[in-house]
């Protein structure tokens, strides 16, 4: 079993920095966009495209590493309050995540399939085909549900795990 | 079939509970929308639930928030901000109070670049709360000087708060960005006019700062001052741009982390390791926050199609009370489920809810958003369970919990009081944008 989440989590490691580097392309795109169309007059056609689809992109490659590090907002009122319970709450909690996450996985995996048959591309200035999107979806609630099973079934969870994270500013 | 207001109750019903018992708030948000699709459309909903993903993520005025959220974690990371921390210092002077200006100051700056009000209550308050106690200021109102400035975040740009409300509302978010620059100011100036007043009546409050012999000459002021140049300009460039009406806000966020390198580059900081940290840690923070608004797309959808939020729509009009009435009423829902649930699940579920009903009552959709944004704020802070207060406990060991809430009342009243200001005083919040 090991080399299995070895392997899954070297491809999620690959996909988090495909991720990462789709936001440093978004920044790139963006200035070139902006330096090109007040500087030079010549706003680009494919910019704001791009950037969307690189949206996506970031967004769902980096999702599994964050489900995997616990750094998905959660609010722990209730498992905290309960003291003794809190772990079996915590991880049914993850079961259920877990079991929605791979729900959703198999309707985007029908939604690939389906894009794909008919050729659907995005109603974009630069087209490209749909499902390559949605298969970037696919990628990122099925893999996020398996790392939400490994935390169901995994090590004791230490009390700082799942905790909410961040307001916003 | 589950309609009207019944559908509302049930879906916001099975939202808060399983989020309450600890369920990712994305996964929360997706297992009900999948719920309600499999029950009310059945395998002819599922293609529209896959859509929901793809058009949040997909959504260009999104773009904004990834790109903000770096901007902040270059400048957080370049050194910029320790500059900005002496400068502050040195430009306070030594007015009779200074620990306090300081730290709303420092609060406000810290939790306005990393977005976080807790992680900034916690910092200050294992940092610069310990040194202000030791020098004899008053420890329950340091600690509210503290939880005040770093709550202010979400209002002075760039605010990632105001993206969603503009994005989800429909509201210009340049406009809705800058709207929040004035009341931002005024709430500053009413929590430093409540300190002096303190100090001013009770001169215990703050002790005289021992003369160390290193009183800041005008030239020193003057250097302090052209230190935070670099860093002035990155802010006035992004809102300048909008404000001009040059670039949009998403051009603008791009142009804010270009010129975030450029400053890290000035204060002798920039490098591949610098920007690879800052990336990583910004794309798992737009990861999460965009996450949950793909996952929570559907349910405003929802809403529609079972007639939930026009149900609820005419139910809150047919209550035929006063405007002012109604905008208490409207208020103090998100003030209460602030302090229990995350601000962006709780915008997530509101505003859908909220959108047609003010339409109806006809608000004024800036005015209303900033005064919804500042109440969402301040139920983070809000005793007995404002998620910023037990951040500063965690921090602040020394106190009992009574002792953190009993320092956040009067900062919580002043937050209040600056919004009847706002309620009755629209023009602060919408005189920057009609100038857009």
């Amino acid at each position: 079993m090991r080399p299995i989440l070895t392997l899954q989590d070297v491809l999620t490691r690959l996909m988090f920095f495909i991720g990462v580097g789709a936001l440093a392309a978004i920044v790139l795109i963006y200035a070139f966009e902006v330096v090109s169309r007040y500087a030079f007059g010549a706003p680009t056609l494919w910019a704001s495209d791009f950037v969307s689809f690189l949206l996506l992109i970031t967004v769902f490659s980096t999702a599994p590493w964050l489900t995997r590090e616990g750094g998905h907002v959660a609010v722990t009122i209730l498992p905290d309050l309960v003291g003794r319970l809190r772990q079996v709450i915590l991880r049914a909690g993850f079961l259920v995540a877990a079991a929605t996450c791979l729900w959703a996985a198999w309707l985007c995996i029908g939604e690939v399939q389906h894009l794909a048959s008919r050729g659907t591309a995005t109603l974009t200035t630069v087209r490209i085909p749909k499902w390559i999107l949605v298969a970037f979806i696919t990628y990122g609630v099925a893999n996020s549900g398996l790392y939400f099973l490994r935390l169901a079934f995994g090590q004791a969870l230490s009390e700082t795990d799942s905790q909410p994270e961040v307001t916003h500013g | 079939m589950v309609e009207g207001i019944a559908a509302v109750a049930t879906g916001v019903g099975l939202l808060l509970g399983f989020m309450a018992v600890g369920l990712p708030v994305f996964a929360a948000f997706l297992l009900v929308n999948l719920l309600a699709v499999a029950v009310i459309m059945g395998p002819m909903g599922y293609g529209m639930f896959v859509n929901s993903l793809y058009e949040t993520t997909t959504t260009q005025s999104l773009v904004t928030i990834p790109l903000f959220i770096l901007m902040g974690e270059i400048l957080f990371r370049s050194n910029s901000v320790e500059v900005l921390l002496r400068s502050i210092d040195t430009l306070v002077g030594r007015v009779k109070g200074r620990q306090y200006v300081l730290s709303i100051l420092l609060a406000t700056v810290f939790s306005t670049l990393s977005g976080a009000a807790m992680g900034v209550a916690a910092m200050l308050g294992r940092s610069l709360l310990p040194g202000m106690v030791a020098r004899g200021y008053d420890a329950r109102l340091s600690a509210g000087t503290i939880l005040a400035g770093a709550s202010l975040a979400p209002l002075i740009p760039p605010s990632v708060l105001v993206i969603i409300i503009g994005t989800l509302a429909g509201v210009s978010i340049a406009g809705l960005l800058i709207a929040g620059i004035i009341p931002g100011l005024m709430f500053a100036a009413i929590f430093l006019g409540y300190c002096f007043i303190r100090v001013w009546l009770n001169p215990s409050l703050a002790p005289d700062e021992p003369d160390d012999g290193t009183r800041a000459t005008l030239a020193d002021k003057g250097w302090a001052l052209l230190r935070v140049v670099p860093f002035s300009i990155i802010i006035l460039m992004v809102m300048g741009l909008i404000l001009v009406g040059i670039a949009t806000p998403t051009e603008a966020g791009a142009m804010g982390v270009i010129g975030s390198l450029i400053i890290a580059a000035i204060y002798r900081n920039l490098s591949f390791k610098m920007i690879g940290e800052s990336l990583v840690s910004s794309a798992k923070v737009a990861a999460m926050i965009l996450f949950i608004m793909a996952s929570s797309k559907l349910f405003s959808q929802l809403l529609a199609f079972t007639g939930g939020a026009s149900a609820m729509t005419e139910w809150v009009v047919g209550l035929e009370q006063s405007r002012w009435v109604m905008l208490i009423l409207l208020m103090l829902l998100p003030f209460v489920l602030c302090m229990f649930i995350d601000q962006i699940a709780l915008m997530l579920i509101v505003i859908p809810i909220y959108l047609p009903i003010i339409e109806e009552l006809q608000f004024d959709p800036i005015w209303f958003w900033l005064l919804f944004l500042v109440n969402i704020t301040v139920g983070g802070m809000t005793p007995p369970f404002g998620y910023t207060l037990f951040a500063l406990k965690s921090a602040w060991e020394d106190a009992s919990l009574g002792k953190v809430f009993s320092s956040a009342w009067p900062f919580v009243l002043l937050y209040l009081l600056g919004m009847i200001v706002l309620a009755l005083v629209p023009g602060l919040s919408t005189l920057l944008p009609s100038m857009l």
